[in-house]
């Protein structure tokens, strides 16, 4: 199984290669320069694994949400690299959209082992991006209701007890949370290799999309005045 | 060469297939104006949504309609700019990846250079060098064309866009948005000696242009008076009188200035007929030939894209696969 991914739905710019069982990633931070940099790191990390675009099974990419601009950028890199594939010959050519929330709870699970966690991103504004995960027994992270983008003193929260706080709105809108977790994680950003582990879970269950189907997910769907 | 062109700067999802030999193979739009209409213009975070969700339905479709399949396309070609970050951003991502994923190359084009050449797209294109007068809602400039890639600005509009006084005064007169068109329509039903609105900067030496005072003009009168139909008829006839005589009044000067025969009229503007009329009939007695797009193609579209992509990389022209945009470009940097 050979799974591209990428994210770049923070200031992070982020891409990661999935070959069977092995992940290998570039990860920089890099606030308003990932559109620069992202086909250039993709092309690097394809290179250090001497593997070509058409030798893949599917793109996955950080859907959001997250940057406006970012998400569509990780969305159009993602639609431009399957079409261009799928036009070549491949029948639909699978794409797999990863809550960019999702990714930064898996990765929080992956490196502490935390099993249920919020997770809270800045959407400016005064509001924030907003998702409660649990790790299943499988060992991945698995939403609880829905994702929304609210005021911080707005968000869901479950009646369980225990859940760890993710993301920087823990930081920024600290106190306006009515929730206070045992530990919080607010400088992790969403990495394409937390991604891929989520991946390859769809892309087993054929759950996918066709590459222009590849949509940022943006939750705040207002955004002027009539 | 033939190019894939995608554009993708304002309003308008545009897609086309431009082949060196056989000229234009297909092109695709569609066009944002009922998702700003409500707003009274265009809304950047709105324009990029809607790009995202159509431009590879349109790359499927021009694709379809050109019979073309990744091997014999040859080139991708995208505005890089100028226009709204977010909207260029879209087509310059989505075209450098499909540039990267068919292992071809990659150009970004200026916007106003392939409405500039737009007229090539032509049975009967014009030959260099020639002089164009750039006409839309961001532009009123007029330009010495050498050649590809030699353009000297002679003039420009000092403050509004004609196509934006259009618009602008056409939502004075309850013509919704953008309503250039609709006042040329509605000019047809006017009075063209019961207003006389001025002709700026005309009787300045130079080839710059101003329409604020214009638009101001016409915001005066249309305040100063009761809007029954005729008289909504009779400021856009006036209106249009005045902005098509000022534009038409520069080109002859430039045509004089430039000693050059031939005059390319680009941009959403150019598409008013009043204006071509006049345009003939000054060209024709200063001895030239004055040159249009067609109608399609005076506003934003894909086919100008790659067409000028097309030339660009028969010149040997190339970018370097990394997604750029240059919201603001200078027509001379490009």
């Amino acid at each position: 199984m050979k799974i591209l991914a990428l994210d770049t739905s923070s200031t992070a710019c982020s891409v990661a290669l999935l070959l069977d069982d092995n992940i290998s990633y570039l990860h920089r931070v890099l606030p308003s320069q990932q559109a620069q940099f992202i086909l250039p790191m993709l092309k690097e990390l394809l290179a250090i694994n001497k593997i070509n675009l058409n030798q893949l099974n599917a793109i996955s990419f950080g859907c959001g949400p997250g940057s406006f601009t970012g998400v569509r950028l990780a969305a159009s890199v993602t639609q431009g690299l399957a079409y261009g594939l799928e036009a070549c010959g491949l029948e639909e050519f699978p794409v797999i959209p990863i809550s960019s929330l999702a990714a930064l709870a898996q990765a929080a699970y992956h490196d502490l082992g935390w099993k249920k966690l919020l997770v809270g991103v800045d959407a400016r504004i005064q509001e924030v991006y907003w998702g409660a995960y649990k790790v299943n027994e499988q060992g991945y992270v698995e939403l609880i209701n829905t994702e929304i983008v609210c005021p911080p003193a707005q968000v869901i929260l479950p009646e369980e007890k225990n859940w760890y706080g993710v993301g920087n709105a823990w930081e920024i809108y600290a106190g306006q949370i009515a929730y206070e977790p045992p530990e919080i994680d607010a400088t992790r950003l969403p990495m394409a290799a937390a991604l891929l582990e989520l991946a390859k879970i769809d892309y087993l269950k054929k759950k996918w999309v066709s590459a222009k189907e590849a949509l940022p997910v943006y939750l705040r769907d207002t955004v002027t005045k009539e | 060469m033939r190019v894939l062109g995608i554009e993708t700067s304002c309003d308008e999802t545009a897609v086309a297939v431009y082949d060196a030999k056989a000229g234009l193979l297909a092109h695709a739009l569609y066009s944002q104006i009922t998702t700003h209409a409500k707003y009274g213009g265009v809304v950047p975070e709105l324009a990029s949504r809607d790009h995202i969700r159509k431009v590879i339905s349109l790359i499927e479709e021009a694709m379809a309609i050109a019979c073309s399949t990744p091997k014999n396309i040859t080139g991708v070609a995208y505005t890089a700019g100028p226009g709204l970050v977010g909207a260029l951003l879209v087509g310059a991502a989505i075209g450098q990846s499909i540039g990267f994923a068919w292992g071809l190359p990659t150009i970004g084009i200026h916007h106003m250079e392939g409405h500039l050449l737009a007229p090539m797209l032509e049975s009967e294109p014009p030959s260099y060098p020639f002089i164009a007068l750039l006409v839309s809602g961001g532009h009123t400039m007029l330009v010495r064309v050498a050649q590809l890639g030699i353009y000297e600005i002679l003039g420009e509009s000092v403050d509004d866009a004609v196509g934006e006084a259009f618009d602008k005064t056409a939502k004075l007169l309850g013509l919704g948005y953008p309503g250039g068109a609709a006042l040329a329509a509605l000019a047809k039903k006017g009075d063209s000696k019961r207003f006389h609105f001025p002709r700026p900067m005309i009787n300045r030496v130079g080839l710059e242009f101003s329409f604020s005072g214009l638009k101001t003009f016409a915001a005066n009168v249309i305040a100063a008076h009761s809007l029954d139909e005729q008289t909504r008829a009779d400021i856009a006839c006036a209106f249009q009188e005045a902005a098509v005589e000022t534009l038409v009044i520069k080109c002859r000067r430039a045509l004089r200035l430039t000693g050059l025969k031939t005059l390319v009229v680009a941009g959403g503007v150019g598409a008013n007929l009043v204006l071509r009329e006049q345009v003939h009939h000054m060209v024709k007695e200063e001895g030239g030939i004055a040159y249009f797009p067609r109608h399609e193609f005076c506003t934003d579209n894909g086919a100008m894209i790659a067409y000028v992509g097309c030339q660009r990389l028969l010149a040997g022209q190339h970018g370097d696969g990394v997604i750029q945009v240059a919201p603001r470009w200078n027509l001379v940097d490009c």
